[in-house]
């Protein structure tokens, strides 16, 4: 059964090899998103993910994974949130999310086993 | 915050204070405070006082410490010499006069100043103390039994008070330069965890690209060699980033810096450099 996964990242070489390679290793269908707002224009289809792959820092002046991180937690998304970040988790709103089970924190790089584990794993 | 001054510019700073106090403080001594007129060594002490601190005021620069040292001693000499010298022609003049005040004086803004060579400080200070001390010793009897109750215990008192308020004035200065250099410090830290973290969320971002790269490589084994060469690059790269982690465990974060750009820290730590 294919899983399907949300990866949220501003840059475009990241977001789309991380997308073929869940893809062809993991047998995920990804919904491939640059910025909150396209991740919003998705709608359902982001919802559904039973995965969401967050980068925290999505440009200066623009919002952040936080930001994402809060649109899917009000509407109602049922999947793992990931914030795959540039740097361990320091910043205090990402703790707390991290702290109440939420949201989990993986730095890059992060190995194939890593990211097909939390793709394959179990899902809240 | 501003890290505190150089030694030899806060003692270059007391020079000068000083030379400003006994210029002023002498000529008006010498107009309004002897009403037998001005002693020749009060005036000459006016003289040198005022032409010392006029050349601090045009001295471009921060002496040494020995020269400002040497200048806040002159200074005080001067000043001393001229208190004595007015002091001795109020006292035979058979005038009502209080002594001793201006030694007093003297004593507690040397405290107040503190120079930062504190042998400088003390020196100063039993300067004025024992000057007016010894010249009470030295009044002939009949002018000592005119004088108020209180000499020379008073002026040794002062004294005394001054050396205390000067150990203190240094104890404090030195606390609040530790202060100033340790939020230095913090602040430099902060500076280049933040220059690193800026590195890596610059160089992690391409370096899970490639680490993507090698399983979709690896299907390919005709590749193998080629992929062998980017998985250990990748590792070495990764190692690196690993050895830097450490630098952002003390970061301080505000709301609102998820969404930053590593490029303009960059720039600014170039800058603050």
């Amino acid at each position: 059964m294919s899983h399907s996964v949300l990866i949220l990242d501003d840059d475009y070489d990241l977001r789309t090899t991380l997308s073929d390679m869940l893809h062809v290793m993991c047998d995920a269908e990804c919904v491939v998103v640059p910025d909150v707002q396209a991740m919003i224009d998705a709608g359902d289809d982001a919802l559904a993910c039973e995965v969401a792959f967050v980068d925290v820092n999505l440009g200066a002046g623009q919002p952040s994974g936080l930001d994402a991180y809060n649109w899917l937690v009000d509407h109602g998304y049922h999947g793992r949130i990931v914030f795959l970040t540039g740097h361990a988790r320091a910043q205090t709103m990402v703790d707390e999310a991290v702290r109440t089970g939420a949201a989990q924190v993986i730095q890059k790089p992060a190995s194939l086993r890593t990211l097909c584990g939390l793709v394959e794993g179990p899902h809240r | 915050m501003k890290s505190s001054a150089s030694a030899a510019e806060r003692n270059w700073r007391v020079a000068k204070i000083t030379g400003g106090l006994g210029a002023i403080g002498l000529a008006v001594d010498a107009l309004v405070g002897s009403p037998l007129g001005a002693t020749p060594i009060q005036i000459t002490a006016v003289v040198v006082c005022s032409a010392i601190w006029i050349w601090s005021l045009v001295h471009r620069g921060v002496p040494k410490m020995a020269t400002s040292n040497l200048v806040i001693l002159i200074l005080n000499v001067a000043i001393i010499a001229a208190l004595t010298s007015a002091g001795q022609r109020l006292a035979e003049s058979g005038l009502p006069w209080v002594p001793f005040r201006p030694h007093k004086l003297g004593a507690m803004a040397v405290a107040l100043l503190a120079p930062p060579m504190i042998w400088v400080g003390v020196a100063t200070i039993i300067g004025f103390a024992g000057a007016a001390t010894i010249q009470y010793l030295l009044f002939d009897p009949a002018i000592r039994e005119r004088l108020p109750f209180g000499d020379p215990l008073s002026t040794v008192m002062f004294g005394a008070f001054a050396l205390v308020l000067l150990f203190y004035r240094h104890r404090a200065d030195k606390v609040e330069r530790e202060v100033v250099r340790a939020h230095a410090e913090a602040e430099s830290y902060q500076r280049h965890a933040r220059a690193i973290l800026a590195i890596r969320d610059l160089s992690n971002t391409p370096l899970q690209t490639l680490t993507n790269l090698i399983p979709l490589l690896r299907l390919h084994p005709q590749l193998d060699e080629t992929t062998d060469h980017l998985e250990r690059a990748v590792a070495r790269l990764t190692e690196l980033e690993r050895a830097t982690r450490p630098f952002e465990q003390h970061l301080e974060w505000d709301p609102g810096d998820e969404s930053w750009d590593p490029r303009s820290i960059l720039q600014t730590s170039v800058r603050q450099r």
